[in-house]
């Protein structure tokens, strides 16, 4: 198994070069200015953009810039971001927590949500209970995210006054940006649990469980869960990834600092050491996330095994 | 802003699935009996006939503006209000319905394609065909789906076309996938075989049995991946990368209320319902496709 | 998140022209001179927009929370050019003189008084005694040494401080308290320059310790100090209790009111919105103007309009390209164009109509300029049947078979004004497509001269700031009209030197009457920040320069 995960890692090296190389040079591309990324809004004399453009090195060829950046990321250190003047790195750090926490508390919402849901409706199929929660379900992935958090605000915050509209401090400021990100996730948990455990109880030895007399709750919970859970985790993994890119979005919407917004800023700012960070970073957590669905099925199903 | 599960789960292999086994008239009488598929086909007919009427006639110039009426309750004169502009909200919707309809086919026939131009070649001939192929994918996966759009789009720069473009690139890899995984699947078949046996072309076996035996799984994902790519399409706009003002398009449209949405809850509540509505139809007839066409997915979600 | 409600506008201000006679910041509002030639080119004198300090103790302690629509990008004052940046350093930070907001004149700061010699080269100024920075460093001549000579140190690279250092050759320190600063050339505005926040002067204690990130970890005089900055999320001063050398025009002495104020960057309009009216906020910044009526009508808030100085918000016509290559099609944007039509459909009614170059609470405005195009669709249409647009079959007119299509490229936030300017010459025959971007992307088009239309305000106390539009040496930078004019080249050099007010006034009025006749930029409207404060917030008044509000003098119910 070690050498699977080592494997598994080092194949990851030259997929995260290839992301640097792609995303760097594309970028350039882009017809915008990196200098607004130093000058913000300022109007500044054609001489002075030229002489920060050069102090910046902004003007060298850009295989120059590429080639200076993978010389200091090989020594760990990504640069420093032009806009906010200090080390990408800490840039991303400071943005972390805040994704972290509204990823998680949408990942728990998720679950909690998606499983029960998925449970109650396979417990009694085709009964009103399962058209009601698959109904729900199905506004889940029908409906835009990004609509989904306006709704909320126009609710929970306009109308009622319940809930603060913006920031990150406080689990007040999460519950919303949470819920409504969570939801997607939750209503694909819910019916892949739903249709997964729907197949495994009518599987032989489910049967036969409940032949023996075995009480239907014990069955589903003590046997057919475990079993129906594992295209389960395929998916928790996949939604992970989509729970981060989903950030982008939720956290725009309820103006929450994290690292989705981090790169939306970096990207319009042309601010590319810190693109190049972010984009590395997020596609190296995407990457070790799906190595940890990989070698999770082994924990669930004995039957797979690494070589 | 989320890819639709559905849009990786791939079919078990193995497996045949020839259409040949549902006459066409039994199909069409289990289709109606389907609920799901038949009451995603009616809303989604329904939409594309509205989307058909809004680019020839409209209760008003979608793009005219009426500052004197700006803000209108939704009413009589204005059925669902008017916009920060006047404009009427009814008619921009109707309007630029065709245009959400468009980025879900534009972008699901990209990635269809490529899909199968990629995908038959790697299952069929595996070796270093097939290792490039899904090196290359596996490149493109190590993004969320949504990133991935998101990041074509800045470079392309934003317009509506942009948008089809980066949507369906992005979604290219679950076809070929799918597609590919379907051929491995059929490849060892003893009538594939004895096609090839009989000194048949691959091109041919391709065309003649290959292809009609992975389209029903691929009718499944496309339907789903067009919901997916409608609202995927939406949020780009949303997001300010999409179509251009005045356009009507309805992520768009959102966008722009968004900075107005204290000044009347009508501005943001129907452009997301009209997405959502779209996007339901599709799921809903998707979901009924697929248990109809393809008993092998019925249990995916 | 594309949405950037930032205004791209220029904080720079320089206002006044010293004499080379010795004279200490002469005031050019005070002795403002009669016209030189014809009594309507008089230059104008700017109405002070701010009342003056509400007299009355305010009641010490309390916080509050100030919205912004965005972050800073650092706190040092050398190493940004934002005006975010500087609402908050106008708190951590001293200058070492400041100007007073109704007279205009400078008063003493960091430097009790200060002079010149008669050459205008070196300046010498008298330091205030027992001053310290929040980290206990005293403030001493040697500060003053090492902030000015950092700045204009090329690895500094700094943005903004630096171009108002341009003519700055170093800093001799007489004594303790003495510094003479020697300047290469003759500087006009260099009063007005020290007066700004961007040569505030830092810690040069803190600069060394935090080198690279003290941007991030800000130490100045100033009646606020630096406590916490939470990235993408708020920026937390509390009050320096030391404090008592603030500008003597201030409401009160000794240290500020408020206990503590939180600063946050929310770059949504919508979001900042639903904060302020749900009580988060007491002090919000550019309220989108569709809700600052709202806001006001419910007579629950102070709203308010704070005018700032400088060039209205415009339209630059790209000169190099057809169709605006003819100056007939220019003219008939300036007659076919309705200000207050397009005022009331994009910013609902909020903004009065500007239609010269220099705003009219601006020093040097000229009414000689006011009116040279008033709205007629008759004329409009007359020009451009001149210019050989002729009405197409689908009603853009048509020149050689090509259509008359321009590109409106702009900042997503200015896309109400596009949308408006688009409905409005849809009427003329003329197609505008919207190009609504991100700042990167439109300012680069803009340099390049790819697209037709661009706008741009120019945020600035001295006229003469618009030659960063208009002058030829911008080719590539904010020229957008790309204008290549060599007279109005001259005569935007010879004010920027002119030490005679009249005759600088007379060359500002040549520039904008120029400017007016080539009919190279519209101009739309008065440009002006709009505040919302809670009405617990007590004696709010802004910095009448950059629309700053100076919350030293805010205390709360």
């Amino acid at each position: 198994m070690g050498t699977y995960i080592l494997k598994r890692l080092l194949a990851a090296i030259p997929i995260l070069i290839g992301i640097s190389a792609l995303v760097f040079f594309s970028l350039k591309l882009v017809p915008g200015d990196p200098l607004s990324a130093i000058t913000g809004d300022a109007v500044i004399g054609k001489e002075e953009a030229d002489r920060l453009r050069e102090q910046y090195g902004l003007n060298d060829p850009l295989h120059v810039q590429y080639l200076r950046f993978v010389g200091r990321a090989i020594q760990g250190d990504l640069g420093r971001s032009l806009q906010f003047k200090r080390p990408v790195i800490d840039e991303i750090g400071a943005q972390l927590p805040a994704t972290l926490q509204l990823t998680a508390a949408a990942m728990v919402i998720a679950l909690t949500v998606g499983l029960s849901l998925g449970i109650l409706a396979a417990i009694r199929p085709h009964s009103l209970l399962d058209a009601l929660t698959m109904s729900v379900a199905m506004a889940g992935v029908s409906f835009p995210s990004f609509w989904v958090g306006l709704m909320l605000l126009l609710i929970f915050s306009l109308a009622l006054g319940w809930l603060p509209a913006t920031g990150t401090e406080g689990i007040e400021r999460l519950i919303m940006p949470a819920a409504t990100l969570g939801f997607g996730a939750a209503a694909i948990i819910a019916r892949l649990t739903r249709s997964s455990l729907l197949e495994v109880l009518q599987q032989q030895f489910i049967v036969t469980a409940r032949a023996k007399g075995l009480s239907f709750v014990k069955v589903v919970f003590r046997h057919a869960l475990r079993n129906a859970l594992i295209p389960v985790v395929t998916i928790v993994g996949l939604q992970f990834g989509n729970l981060l890119a989903g950030a982008v979005v939720i956290e725009t919407v309820f103006s929450r600092q994290g690292i989705g917004r981090l790169l939306v800023t970096a990207i319009l700012g042309r601010d590319f050491p810190l693109v190049q960070g972010v984009i590395l970073f997020v596609a190296s957590v995407y990457v070790i996330v799906n190595l940890l669905v990989d070698l999770s099925y082994a924990l669930i199903d004995p039957r797979i095994r690494y070589a | 802003m989320r890819e639709r599960a559905v849009a990786l789960a791939l079919p078990r292999t193995g497996a045949d699935r020839a259409l040949a086994a549902h006459p066409a008239s039994a199909l069409l009488r289990r289709f109606i009996r389907n609920r799901s598929a038949f009451a995603g086909s009616v809303l989604f007919g329904l939409i594309v006939l509205l989307a058909l009427i809004g680019t020839r006639a409209t209760p008003y110039d979608p793009v005219q503006m009426d500052i004197e009426n700006r803000l209108a309750e939704p009413g009589l004169d204005h059925l669902l209000g008017s916009d920060h502009y006047g404009r009427d909200i009814f008619s921009r919707l109707l309007a630029g319905a065709h245009l959400s309809l468009l980025i879900g086919l534009v972008s699901v026939s990209l990635a269809v394609s490529s899909g199968l131009l990629l995908g038959l070649p790697a299952g069929y001939f595996g070796g270093w065909v097939d290792m490039l192929v899904m090196r290359a994918m596996d490149l493109m996966l190590s993004f969320p789906s949504v990133l991935l759009a998101l990041g074509i789009v800045a470079i392309a720069g934003p317009s509506l076309f942009n948008v089809m473009l980066a949507v369906g690139i992005a979604s290219v890899p679950s076809y070929t996938r799918l597609v590919r995984a379907s051929v491995l699947g059929i490849r060892g078949l003893p009538y594939i075989e004895a096609a090839r046996a009989l000194g048949s072309a691959p091109l041919r076996i391709i065309t003649q049995h290959v292809i009609p035996n992975i389209l029903a799984p691929l009718i499944v994902l496309a339907t789903l991946g067009t919901a997916g790519a409608i609202l995927t399409g939406a949020a780009l706009s949303f997001l300010g990368l999409g179509s251009q003002p005045p356009v009507p398009e309805w992520g768009a449209m959102l966008s722009e209320a968004r900075n107005y949405m204290r000044l009347g809850w009508w501005l943001t509540v129907f452009p997301g319902l009209a997405i959502a509505i779209t996007v339901l139809s599709l799921n809903q007839l998707g979901d009924g496709l697929r248990d109809l066409l393809d008993p092998y997915m019925r249990n995916s979600p | 998140m594309y949405k950037r409600s930032s205004s791209n506008l220029i904080t720079r201000r320089r206002f006044i022209k010293i004499g080379g006679t010795g004279a200490v910041a002469v005031l050019a509002v005070a002795c403002a001179p009669a016209a030189p030639a014809a009594p309507t080119a008089a230059p104008a004198a700017p109405k002070p927009t701010t009342a003056p300090a509400a007299s009355g103790a305010g009641k010490p302690g309390g916080q509050i929370r100030y919205a912004m629509n965005n972050e800073p990008d650092s706190l040092d004052p050398a190493k940004t050019a934002q005006a975010s940046a500087f609402n908050v350093m106008m708190n951590l930070y001293d200058t070492l003189i400041w100007q007073d907001p109704v007279d205009l004149k400078y008063k003493a700061g960091l430097a009790e008084s200060w002079e010149s010699s008669p050459d205008g080269l070196t300046h010498t100024f008298k330091l205030r005694k027992g001053v310290k920075f929040h980290d206990g460093t005293p403030f001493n001549a040697e500060a003053v040494k090492a902030n000015f000579d950092r700045i204009v140190d090329p690895a500094t690279k700094s943005p903004q401080a630096a171009s108002k250092l341009a003519a700055y050759q170093s800093t001799t320190v007489v004594d303790e308290l003495t510094a003479k600063i020697t300047l290469k050339t003759q500087f006009a505005a260099f009063y007005d320059a020290l007066s700004q926040t961007w040569l505030a002067i830092a810690s040069p204690t803190a600069q060394k310790k935090f080198g690279d990130d003290y941007g991030r970890n800000p130490v100045g005089t100033g009646p606020m100090m630096f406590k916490e900055w939470v990235a993408k999320d708020r920026i937390v001063v509390v009050k320096n209790p030391d404090y008592n050398w603030g500008p003597p025009f201030w409401n009160h002495t000794g240290p500020a009111y408020l206990d503590q104020i939180t600063f946050v960057g929310i770059s949504e309009n919508g979001a900042r919105l639903t904060a302020f009216e749900s009580g988060e906020l007491q002090v919000m910044e550019t309220v989108p103007e569709g809700d600052f009526d709202r806001l006001k009508k419910s007579g629950k808030y102070q709203m308010v309009v704070a005018r700032t100085p400088g060039s209205p918000m415009t339209i630059f016509m790209n000169t190099e390209k057809a169709p605006f290559n003819d100056i007939n099609v220019r003219k008939a944007i300036m007659h076919g164009l309705s200000r207050p039509d397009l005022i009331n459909a994009a910013f609902f009614g909020l903004y009065t109509p500007a239609d010269t170059p220099i705003a009219d609470n601006t020093l040097y405005h000229t009414k000689k300029a006011v009116g040279m195009y008033p709205y007629d669709m008759e004329k409009a249409k007359k020009f451009l049947e001149d210019a050989g647009w002729k009405a197409g079959p689908d009603g853009v007119r048509v020149k050689n078979g090509e259509k008359l299509v321009v590109d409106f490229v702009d900042l997503t936030t200015y896309e109400p004004k596009v949308v408006a300017t688009q409905a409005l010459l849809k009427p003329l025959g003329i197609t505008v497509n919207v190009k609504a971007l991100d700042q990167a992307t439109r300012v680069a088009m803009g340099h390049k001269g790819d697209g037709h239309m661009f706008s741009t305000a120019l945020l600035d106390s001295d006229p003469g700031a618009i030659q960063l539009v208009y002058h030829s040496r911008n080719l590539g930078g904010f020229d957008w009209s790309r204008i290549k004019d060599a007279e109005l080249d001259k005569l935007l050099d010879d004010q920027a030197k002119e030490p005679d007010t009249a005759k600088r006034a007379a060359l500002l009025e040549q520039a904008v009457m120029k400017i007016m006749e080539n009919a190279w930029s519209f101009p739309i409207y008065n440009f002006a920040r709009l505040f919302g404060v809670s009405p617990k917030v007590k004696n709010f008044r802004t910095h009448p320069i950059g629309s700053y509000p100076y919350l030293y003098e805010v205390s709360l119910e």
